[in-house]
């Protein structure tokens, strides 16, 4: 349902030079599936993001985002940092994110699932940063996106909250089922939550392989996910 | 007492002690070019009751009203143009420093000359004279706008509408509210020099006639009864609804 073909994709900085971000990325995204990209920092994960979502045009290759049959054909993103309006409640937030079919739509029972009832009425600057990132994740959730893409969606929380947020994702992912794609460069985070690995080069990135999970999330142990972690570590040191 | 209550008296205080010092050096010096508060309560009392002050009170005011709506309006849209588009910038930058840069007096005297002497030409010249100062602060709002809430709306598909009142208006609002500020207080400043100059109402005429009897003390009065509708516009109307408009930064976790 995604076709991602990205070849060569370089970006300007400051001093004018071009630098090669990325080298040839190709691959497709199968429905209802959830895929983790990892690789070093600095590799263009996040530049492959901008790119999918139309952020940034300027790359040769192309980016297809087939509707599914009864799908919404709606993609929802959750950034690094949680992008939420400052000036708006966290229900506002959510709500304008919404299109105007889904406007009549209750949020209780999504605001529930991530523990935010009790403060929708609240601006984002009275929020943590782990409920703020929870509000963003609800305001993804909120447009039943048939395609979602989390970018480190986690990072700078402290492990404990990254844990129980890294839960409620998977739950979420349970109750409602969603094509999702996320960056991230927690190997143990990616090795919890995939049903497939991307794994990418030092920059500009390629491809070093793609791993596949077999064992469904909930029945994951802490020896399967080490032993994913492994393959993994083993494939980026070659 | 709490800390409110402490600044109140403060404030009071020094103001009567203002009073006292006016009134005791208007004592002590006896002359026609400073008079005691009282003499200035009572030229006020005679222009009011005569109905005068409230007429050129009215229309100084409507004046103010509308340079200031006119300014703003046409201050916003190029200043956010030029923050927007760097060539605009580019192109118009030194026309604005040029425009800045001539001094009212010269904008409203050319404004008569060219407009002849009625209420168009003496509007349009104070708003002329504002309009730069908003242009700079709004190009600086629309220079600081988050590119980040930007993709945001971009991926969640917000509308022209929705993005513009959603995201756009609320981070320019305290650029704006700079520019309301003060835009207001230059503004009347400007107003009293074009009735002075060709109008044959509003308080800068009516300080002009009393300049001419050379009656401080209805000069005085003219003065602080427009200074007071000032105060009262700010403290009634500006801050309240800057209050409303920033009451989701108050607070933090």
């Amino acid at each position: 349902m995604l076709d991602v073909d990205i070849q060569n994709k370089t970006y300007k900085i400051a001093d004018g030079t071009r630098l090669d971000a990325i080298e040839k990325i190709k691959f497709k995204l199968q429905s209802q599936t959830f895929t983790c990209v990892v690789g070093p920092s600095g590799c263009g994960k996040t530049t492959m993001l901008r790119t999918i979502l139309g952020l940034d045009t300027d790359f040769s290759g192309s980016v297809n985002f087939n509707k599914q049959t009864g799908g919404t054909g709606r993609v929802a993103t959750v950034f690094q940092e949680p992008r939420l309006l400052p000036w708006r409640s966290v229900e506002e937030n959510v709500r304008l994110a919404m299109p105007k079919s889904l406007q009549d739509q209750p949020l209780m029972n999504l605001f529930n699932e991530l523990g935010i009832e009790h403060v929708k009425q609240f601006f984002p600057s009275e929020l943590s940063l782990g409920l703020a990132r929870r509000v963003a994740l609800a305001r993804a959730y909120a447009l039943e996106p048939e395609l979602l893409i989390l970018d480190e969606p986690f990072v700078s929380l402290d492990d404990a909250t990254a844990e129980h947020l890294r839960q409620l994702l998977l739950k979420l992912c349970q109750l409602r089922p969603t094509t999702s794609l996320m960056v991230t460069h927690n190997l143990v985070e990616a090795a919890t939550l995939a049903d497939r690995i991307i794994v990418l080069s030092k920059r500009p990135s390629f491809i070093l392989e793609d791993v596949p999970i077999d064992i469904i999330q909930t029945e994951r142990t802490e020896t399967d996910i080490a032993k994913v972690v492994a393959q993994i570590k083993s494939v980026q040191e070659i | 007492m709490s800390e409110v209550t402490v600044r109140v008296v403060t404030m009071l205080t020094s103001m009567l002690a203002l009073g006292l010092l006016w009134h005791f050096s208007a004592g002590a010096l006896n002359d026609r070019s400073l008079p005691p508060p009282y003499a200035v309560w009572q030229a006020f009392l005679v222009e009011w009751h005569s109905g005068e002050l409230v007429f050129h009170l009215l229309a100084t005011l409507g004046r103010v009203a509308a340079a200031f709506i006119l300014a703003m309006s046409i201050g916003s849209c190029i200043g956010m143009l030029l923050g927007s588009y760097k060539t605009l910038n580019t192109i118009f930058d030194s026309w604005l420093v040029l425009l800045l840069n001539i001094p009212a007096l010269v904008i409203i005297v050319l404004s008569y000359i060219w407009f002849g002497l009625n209420e168009a030409a003496a509007i349009s010249a104070v708003a002329l004279n504002k309009i730069p100062n908003v242009v700079i602060t709004m190009r600086e709002g629309a220079r600081s706008v988050d590119s980040e809430l930007n993709e945001m709306a971009k991926v969640y598909r917000f509308g022209r509408w929705k993005r513009i009142r959603h995201v756009l208006i609320p981070q320019l609002q305290p650029f704006f509210a700079a520019a309301t500020r003060s835009g207001i207080s230059l503004i009347w400043k400007i107003v009293l020099v074009v009735e002075l100059l060709g109008r044959s109402n509003g308080v800068g005429f009516q300080i002009q006639l009393y300049f001419q009897l050379f009656d401080v003390a209805t000069i005085l009065a003219y003065t602080f009864a427009f200074v007071f509708v000032m105060l009262a516009i700010e403290y009634l109307v500006l801050q309240p609804m800057e209050r409303m408009a920033t009451r989701w930064r108050t607070t933090s976790a």
